[in-house]
């Protein structure tokens, strides 16, 4: 045990030494906009992170994350220009705003399964799209969309991208902490059983419903603050962000890591993230690819790259152990 | 008064009745035994019980309180945990994950505590792990609590669900058809387990055909056939009840 401890500590150190430098370092060598990236990946960790929970242990599909994602962003850009609170607390309320609307969603969608369940959430996610885009008295700026301010903290300004760095690095290890309470608690079990087997989760006194119901707030809860993060970084939102489009990057950001793992939301983040800037060019052809993207993963590694390198290194351990003439 | 009573349950689906005016009682500490050929009514009527269907007519009475009409989650948490015909493990979880499910209508810690991981929430943690092994050791399987429920062989499966639904602290437990798929060796090993879950004061309701299991632990058997309970008694006398042995064997009409 000891020993294996000894062996992460290494790496676990280097990576944290690399996280907290990788602004100073991107500055120093003038990818500025690495930084940026950087930030990115953490605002979709969160929301593929909250998925995972939804997706992974629950096993229940949502197809209307644009729409959570949307209610993040806009809550919070609203509430800061037309209120006046400040952006921190703002993006809080934005993102509890988001879990309670999922949570009225999940009450009845809990009852659909698979391509129902689909078909419930892609709908949601249109309706919040055209409320975006026709809202009563243009307060979302309808398609010319709105602007928005960096937050500030206790008089910590962050408005260079550097220090909404950091704040996303907070951010990351709250919700990390989280979902790591979820998954290791009743919840998490009550999740997994649910996905398992709904009859057998029914008889041992498991409230499906109720714990559908949580999950899908979870989930929302997750996503509706990557919303309001992303709102904060960019500047400006517009309905065109908030599409289906948006959703199924989720998904295949979920799938192609892997579920129900840390290892495998960052991998699915830090992939897609790569192709997305590298297609910028072929917009219209995007969702295409991501469409791609899934069916490989789907067919070629059914347990997402995180997974599938997890069992390599399984099977690997145990060959070692049948050469060396230990007792398994 | 009888811990578990039913009285007089009909359950139609469409125009087939599948239980027709039955009723049985379990008195506590007993094995009570439910036999009938096949397609009798036996599991819709454990299915009535559990809440997985709500009776036509008639009326369930646990410790005295009417449970029909309320869902298999609030009967399980009520105190009646069962097992299934057909094995429904939790396919991807080991067998230890698989106990700790069963804890649920149990546990202290509420939802705010699991989402927050409060020190008395990681405690309560480490203690369910602890007892859920116990479980484990109790039916026989502890050997199998890091192996996936779907790798274990027939036999363990049928254990572990038994592990599981004695999780939630019953007060009875519904076993349907417990030894279907075990081997001889298996067979009398279970006879031991059943004694020794009601030495440890969880009352025994189970369905089952092995003759040999049957006539051996039980207090009393219900005969129930095409949906009628066409006989109830101690073991010998079932046996030799005509009726019964008309409905196993055939006989002239």
């Amino acid at each position: 045990m000891l020993q294996r401890k000894k062996n992460y500590l290494l790496p676990a150190a280097g990576a944290t030494v690399l996280v907290l430098a990788f602004p100073f370092l991107a500055n120093a060598f003038g990818y500025t906009y690495a930084i940026t990236l950087a930030c990115y990946v953490q605002l979709y960790f969160i929301a593929v992170s909250g998925y995972d929970v939804l997706f992974g242990y629950c096993g229940q599909i949502n197809m209307g994350l644009a729409g959570f994602y949307a209610i993040g962003a806009y809550g919070s850009a609203i509430l800061n220009e037309y209120c006046n609170i400040p952006i921190i607390l703002s993006m809080i309320i934005a993102s509890v705003a988001s879990c309670v609307v999922g949570a009225i969603l999940a009450y009845p969608c809990g009852k659909l399964q698979f391509h129902f369940l689909t078909l419930a959430t892609i709908a949601f996610g249109n309706i919040i799209n055209q409320i975006l885009s026709h809202s009563p008295g243009g307060i979302t700026g309808n398609f010319n969309g709105m602007y928005t301010q960096r937050p500030s903290l206790f008089g910590f300004d962050m408005t260079s991208t550097t220090s909404y760095y950091f704040f996303g690095l907070v951010c990351v290890i709250i919700f990390a902490v989280i979902k790591y309470h979820v998954v290791h608690s009743k919840l998490g079990r009550a999740f997994s059983a649910i996905r398992d087997n709904v009859k057998a989760a029914d008889g041992m006194g498991i409230n499906v419903r109720l714990y559908k119901v949580i999950a899908f707030a979870i989930c929302a809860l997750f996503t509706g603050f990557a919303g309001s993060m992303y709102a904060h970084l960019v500047g400006f939102i517009s309905p065109d962000t908030f599409t289906q489009k948006q959703s199924v990057l989720f998904l295949t950001m979920l799938i192609f890591g892997g579920t129900t793992s840390f290892g495998g939301s960052l991998i699915g983040v830090v992939a897609l993230m790569l192709v997305t800037e590298s297609i910028r060019t072929l917009t219209g052809y995007q969702t295409l690819i991501y469409g791609v993207i899934i069916i490989l993963v789907v067919i070629l590694l059914p347990k997402g790259v995180f997974g599938e390198l997890i069992g390599l290194k399984n099977r690997f351990a145990k060959k070692n152990r049948k050469h060396s003439g230990e007792v398994v | 008064m009888a811990l578990l009573e039913a009285n007089n349950i009909t359950i139609r689906f469409g125009g087939i009745t599948a239980v027709n005016n039955a009723s049985l009682k379990v008195e506590k500490g007993s094995i009570t035994s439910l036999i009938g050929p096949n397609g009798a009514g036996k599991t819709t009527m454990f299915n009535c019980i559990s809440g997985v269907y709500t009776p036509n007519e008639g009326e369930i009475l646990f410790n005295g309180k009417r449970i029909d009409g309320k869902r298999c989650f609030q009967i399980c948490a009520g105190g009646i945990s069962r097992t299934y015909q057909i094995i429904n493990l939790f396919w991807k979880m080991t067998a230890l994950e698989n106990v700790m499910v069963g804890f649920h209508p149990r546990i202290k810690s509420s939802i705010l505590h699991s989402l927050l991981g409060t020190r008395k929430q990681v405690q309560e943690e480490i203690e369910l792990r602890q007892r859920a092994m116990e479980y484990l050791k109790f039916v026989g399987i502890e050997d199998t609590w890091n192996m996936i429920s779907k790798n274990l062989s027939y036999g363990q499966q049928r254990l572990l669900e038994i592990a599981r639904g004695l999780a939630s602290e019953p007060e009875i437990i519904l076993l349907d058809e417990p030894v279907a798929g075990m081997n001889t060796a298996e067979k009398a090993e279970f006879n031991k387990l059943l004694r020794r879950i009601v030495d440890k004061g969880v009352t025994v309701l189970m369905i089952e055909h092995d003759m040999n299991v049957i006539m051996g632990v039980s207090d009393y058997v219900y005969v129930l056939e095409n949906g009628v309970m066409i006989a109830n008694g101690k073991p010998e006398d079932v046996q030799k009840d005509p009726a019964v042995i008309k409905a196993y064997l055939g006989g002239d009409e």
